[in-house]
């Protein structure tokens, strides 16, 4: 039986410690929260049974931890200690100490609760999302710093700062790349890190300077200098050339632009003669030809609906209707064949027109045409040359023939003058059918010739060949993308017997297929640029004058 | 009578306002037909654009204007015009873009923006939807009184379980202990807590029972109770907390993306005009 002199010290309202005895006795002395236990240490940190205090056979008392339980001895965990006066043992939040006897108990023993607990225990969180330490201030400023500096900062230094733009520029770093506005044509696309290349000046517009130190041969729209500065003293060429919209608005293939001027031409410039115009499908005037219209050799342009002026003088005499006629037609070889127009208009490398007619290519191309001599002789035809070089060709001819005879005969002054004077004659003879008589093999055939006596070397002038190549010089009209027509769906001269006939479509033919700006189901859309280009006033040569060579 | 809320604000002004401008814009939008297509460039892109970087400067003028007792306009009406017109916002500065977007300054400007105005009609949701749950959720309780009652109970239950066994003051202490109300901004925010010490507590008390004595039956029914009461009044504060979260949450974002737009916004008007 162990008698245990038991002392509670707890505190009274003014913090001072106030001392409870009372006695106990018991075999084993149990230490825990639950009621049973002699020393019941009320916290539920304390286990329901956590130690017990017993006699040993050398009659020392020894204090026990129960299973899975620990007590703390004078700051050593432990599981079993004897008891010693002075010591100091930690259950839970109670300390208990060994005091010294005062009476006939085996041991006394006070306990204190240490560690009260607080009244709110729960732990202390955050409650609103300011007190996690989240902050709006912060990222917003991070993220206005980050922008700033990328998209502000580093470009615009990158643009003002030499040193910066190269260094950037060598790591392949161009740090205005983010500030492009859109897609670049494909013809600047190279310039798209070069942006200094045209914004030459910061916060200034693009000049037409930038522009011209690369298209240094861009034509103006206007031929007199002096008149086109006036008219587009306000007009830059970003007007209407604007980058950073892909082709599309490089090159702008709208009406929009020329009608502005050309819609009311006379508020633009009041002595002008072009007529207004809004559009290709309602008041586009009447095509104007450029053409030799006379013996003179000037061009002239004459419109289409002044059909009395439409009279051509090329210097050549031509029918179509008889070339497309087949019984009319002869080969070389006896045989009659179908001509194309293709045989004689050969397209041009590009498709776009046709190549120039000349004898060789579009005449003899079959053998149909050549210069015949009188009588024939084997072999040989007269050259399609000037009237020089025929003469040249028959003297030479004839003088080498006569020469080859008076070999033959044996040589004395008397034969020599015969073969001279015959050589003379059968000159005089061939020129005279080539410049003089009609039909076929004949210069006279095709072209027109006047006597010339007073030049005894030439005596026939054979006049000027105009061959019209640029009916419509102002505009342009590409053959291959009007492939899927017949060609004389728009030129008739299935019947036309003249050389001075004008095959040319007209605006109401155009107007069949072609609508216009609007947009339309079964028509084309057509713009100023489908067929005109605003920079192109150089005069192209109208025709060809071919002379024969 | 019942209370006319800022979006009715002088019988909806501002929304006539902003309908007004989004049918102008489309109208002009549809018939301007520029020859390259429709851009930002064109007298009816910086028209469209000018209004947008307006409004948009008139709208972060909110942030100024409710962190002052003075200027112009009551509170009511800014409000109103905020929502209304940034709503506009989507139709002017996307016919300004013309649609056309990239991987520059200028769509991120636009981006931020559409960003800002997403955040902002949360916002608008979160107002009218979250206050009357917050109501109703803490009734005539407050935040605090809940975590005092918490208290309460948690001292009781200390009490209550001194005598029970070891396995049930453990689970008591663990739920007093252990339970979180409040925490990160991820604990705040979500509804759901399975891992709630406080439920599992409630969950195994229910079947620990069974193996009490007799004695001890009376007692264990009493923390019972007192874990149930418990488990509700934690639900209840980490609701409010919830819907004190998702009512605010969406300002983390809208402001400081409103101050990032507000410099995209700059660096894009800088960059138009730097490279004219």
């Amino acid at each position: 039986m162990i008698h245990c002199l038991l002392i509670q010290i707890t505190q009274n309202s003014r913090g001072q410690a106030e001392r409870q005895e009372r006695e106990i006795s018991s075999d084993r002395l149990t230490l825990g929260r639950g009621a049973d236990c002699k020393i019941h240490l009320a916290d539920h940190r304390v286990a329901l049974h956590h130690a017990s205090i017993q006699q040993g056979d050398d009659d020392k008392l020894y204090i026990s931890a129960e299973p899975s339980r620990t007590i703390e001895v004078d700051g050593h965990l432990e599981e079993v200690a004897t008891l010693t006066i002075g010591m100091r043992i930690m259950i839970g939040p109670y300390a208990l100490r060994v005091e010294a006897l005062e009476g006939n108990e085996h041991i006394t023993l006070s306990y204190e609760l240490m560690n009260n607990l607080p009244d709110t225990i729960q732990p202390k969180l955050a409650t609103s999302l300011f007190a996690t330490g989240l902050s709006m201030r912060k990222p917003a400023m991070w993220l206005a710093a980050i922008i700033t500096l990328i998209f502000v900062v580093l470009p615009i230094s990158y643009t003002l700062n030499p040193w910066l733009h190269k260094t950037a520029q060598s790591i392949h770093l161009p740090m205005n790349v983010p500030l492009n506005a859109g897609h670049m044509s494909p013809g600047h696309l190279a310039l798209s890190t070069k942006c200094d290349t045209c914004h030459q000046k910061p916060f200034m517009a693009v000049s037409d300077q930038a522009c011209e130190n690369c298209h240094k041969s861009v034509s103006h729209h206007i031929a007199q200098s002096a008149l086109h500065a006036k008219v587009f003293k306000n007009v830059r060429c970003t007007t209407c050339h604007m980058d950073h919209r892909g082709q599309k608005g490089l090159i702008r293939k709208d009406s929009q632009q020329c009608v502005s001027c050309h819609g009311n031409i006379k508020k633009i410039y009041g002595e002008s003669k072009l007529k207004d115009i809004h559009d290709f499908s309602s008041d586009h005037p009447a095509f104007k030809l450029s053409f030799k219209a006379g013996p003179d050799g000037l061009t002239t342009r004459v419109a289409q609906n002044e059909k009395s002026k439409l009279v051509e003088h090329s210097g050549l005499k031509f029918s179509h209707e008889e070339h497309f006629d087949k019984a009319l037609i002869q080969t070389p070889s006896g045989h009659s064949r179908d001509i194309d127009c293709a045989d004689c208009h050969i397209p041009n490398d590009a498709g776009t027109g046709f190549k120039p007619m000349t004898m060789p290519l579009t005449c003899q191309q079959s053998k149909c045409h050549s210069l015949q001599l009188t009588p024939p002789i084997e072999g040989r035809v007269v050259p399609h040359a000037s009237e020089k070089v025929v003469m040249t060709y028959l003297r030479e001819m004839f003088a080498s023939r006569a020469i080859n005879e008076a070999d033959k005969n044996g040589l004395n002054a008397n034969a020599l003058e015969k073969v001279r004077q015959s050589a003379q004659a059968q000159t005089n003879s061939n020129a005279k059918a080539l410049f003089t008589k009609e039909g076929e093999g004949t210069c006279l055939e095709c072209h027109e010739i006047t006597a010339n006596p007073k030049n005894r070397e030439t005596p026939w002038k054979v006049a000027a060949v105009h061959v019209t190549e640029h009916w419509l010089p102002k505009s342009r009209f590409p053959h291959d993308k009007h492939s899927t027509a017949k060609c004389s769906s728009c030129h008739d001269v299935m019947h036309s017997d003249k050389s001075s006939d004008i095959a040319m479509p007209t605006i109401a033919k155009c107007r069949e297929c072609h609508v216009g700006s609007k947009q339309a189901q079964t028509l084309v859309s057509s713009t100023c640029n489908t067929c005109h280009s605003f920079h192109d006033v150089k005069a192209k040569p109208t025709h060809k004058t071919a002379r024969a060579e | 009578m019942r209370s006319r809320s800022f979006l009715e604000y002088r019988n909806f002004l501002y929304l006539k306002l902003s309908l007004l401008l989004m049918i102008a814009a489309i109208v002009a939008y549809i018939l301007h037909s520029p020859a390259i297509g429709a851009y930002g460039g064109t007298w009816l892109g910086y028209v469209l654009g000018t209004m947008s970087a307006a409004i948009v400067c008139l709208l972060l003028w909110l942030g100024v204007r409710k962190r002052s007792y003075f200027g112009a306009g009551t509170m009511q009406g800014w409000l109103s015009a905020h929502v209304y017109l940034g709503l506009s916002l989507i139709v002017l500065a996307t016919l300004h873009s013309s649609f056309q977007f990239g991987w520059n300054v200028h769509t991120l400007a636009y981006v931020l923006m559409m960003m800002v105005i997403l955040s902002g009609f949360y916002g608008l949701y979160a107002y009218f939807r979250f206050p009357h749950l917050l109501t109703e959720n803490l009734s005539e309780d407050s935040f605090e009184s809940l975590l005092q009652e918490i208290s309460k109970l948690d001292k009781l239950a200390r009490v209550s379980a001194l005598h029970l066994p070891d396995e049930i003051i453990a689970l008591t202490n663990n739920a007093i202990y252990n339970t979180r109300i409040g925490g990160t901004v991820r604990e705040q925010m979500r509804s759901q807590h399975p891992d709630c010490p406080t439920t599992l507590a409630v969950k195994k008390l229910h079947g620990l029972s069974k193996t009490l004595p007799m004695a001890q039956i009376k007692t264990h029914r009493e923390l019972y109770t007192l874990m149930l009461r418990r488990e509700t009044l934690v639900a209840r504060a980490r609701r409010d907390i919830m819907l004190r979260a998702r009512l605010s949450g969406w300002l983390f974002v809208h402001v400081p993306l409103s101050i990032a737009l507000l410099a995209a916004l700059t660096a894009h008007v800088t960059a138009i005009f730097f490279y004219w």
